[in-house]
């Protein structure tokens, strides 16, 4: 009885596993800014959301089709939620599997934000979406706290 | 005589611009004005409703950010606790409705009833308030004081430094505004940034 019990829980644990929750890595800011900030001539747009920020949603796609487009350049689509951690499961990885993200997704385990928000702009107040372009050896850093199209997209990217 | 017109517009914009961008220099004074909102109950409240205030506790929220949905026992006790000694609690909902159909006014009024909400929940369908304070999204919380007939913005951030977990929370920094402002003190911590839904404005 125990044994069988104890099948079914592993069952379930690891049919969990199976989704894509290898992808999405809970960090804290520090690991997190290691990930963008590293000195090459690499551009990291980082895209903050939730999966509970409609307008977050609604430019998820745009940026998909963006990273695959330009997947043979020096440019890094990272996406960061902001979802709360006990919600990963039951929040965040449907949404993954929805709009089939592919890229890296992190998930910010930081409860106080007033430590980190400074850290990526000074004037960002913290409302998402927002999303940072980061280039360092072209010494690029900006934070732009509104919603992304294609259109904008591109254009800013190639600003930088 | 249209391009007279433009000729005048064009320095207005200028001036207009300085003017909002001096207002957040550092030791500037940012001065809000009074406004007349509806509230859930029907009735209309402005500032000047309470003549013995001596500061508000403005916080821009709504009904659907789950940011948001962490405070609102929060928000009662701060109006419990400081409504009494002259600075009483109101919240605003700015959130455009036409992209957040749960933010319209008799969702308002339900949510209000359901959480038994002892303050004003106010609705600023026009976005006009959210945009004279500068909110930029919900929950975005300011303490507002009394100078020479002015009100002028003390703190502006977040309730307090940790929404998930309330038993977690280790600055309570709206509270600590209204402490140092009702001790006479000076604001210690004025502004602090936190993760909220953005109030996206109507073109």
């Amino acid at each position: 009885m125990l044994l069988k019990r104890l099948l079914i829980f592993s069952c379930i644990l690891f049919s969990h596993l199976d989704l894509p929750a290898q992808q999405v890595e809970v960090v804290n800011f520090k690991t997190l800014e290691k990930r963008f900030t590293q000195e090459n001539d690499t551009t990291y747009i980082v895209n903050f959301f939730a999966s509970w920020c409609a307008p977050c949603l609604k430019e998820i796609p745009d940026f998909q089709a963006f990273a695959t487009q330009h997947q043979h350049e020096k440019m890094q689509l990272l996406f960061v939620s902001l979802d709360f951690k006990k919600e990963l499961q039951t929040a965040l990885l449907p949404v993954i599997e929805k709009y089939g993200i592919t890229q890296p997704v992190f998930l910010l385990d930081e409860p106080n934000a007033d430590k980190w928000i400074n850290a990526i702009d000074r004037k960002w107040s913290g409302a998402i979406p927002a999303t940072l372009f980061v280039n360092r050896k072209k010494k690029t850093h900006k934070l732009f706290s509104h919603s992304f199209t294609a259109d904008t997209l591109l254009k800013t990217y190639k600003s930088i | 005589m249209k391009p007279e017109i433009k000729i005048f517009k064009l320095p207005l914009f200028l001036v207009a611009v300085l003017f909002v961008g001096m207002s957040f220099l550092p030791g500037s004074k940012k001065v809000v004005q009074d406004f007349s909102l509806k509230n859930v109950d029907g009735t209309s409240v402005s500032l000047k409703n309470y003549p013995n205030a001596k500061g508000f506790i403005v916080v821009f929220t709504c009904n659907h950010c789950p940011f948001a949905k962490l405070y609102p026992p929060r928000l009662n006790a701060l109006n419990e606790k400081y409504a009494k000694l002259g600075v009483p609690l109101l919240a605003i909902s700015s959130t455009d409705t036409i992209t957040y159909e749960e933010d319209t006014y008799g969702l308002m009024v339900e949510k209000a009833q359901r959480e038994k909400f002892n303050f004003p929940y106010l609705f600023d369908g026009e976005q006009r308030v959210a945009k004279d304070f500068g909110a930029q999204k919900t929950p975005h919380a300011f303490v507002i004081w009394k100078e020479n007939k002015k009100w002028v913005v003390k703190y502006n951030g977040a309730i307090d430094d940790n929404g998930m977990e309330p038993e977690q929370v280790e600055n309570r920094y709206v509270e600590q505004a209204v402490d140092a402002l009702l001790a006479g003190k000076p604001v210690a911590v004025k502004e602090t940034k936190s993760i909220g839904c953005q109030i996206i404005m109507r073109k």
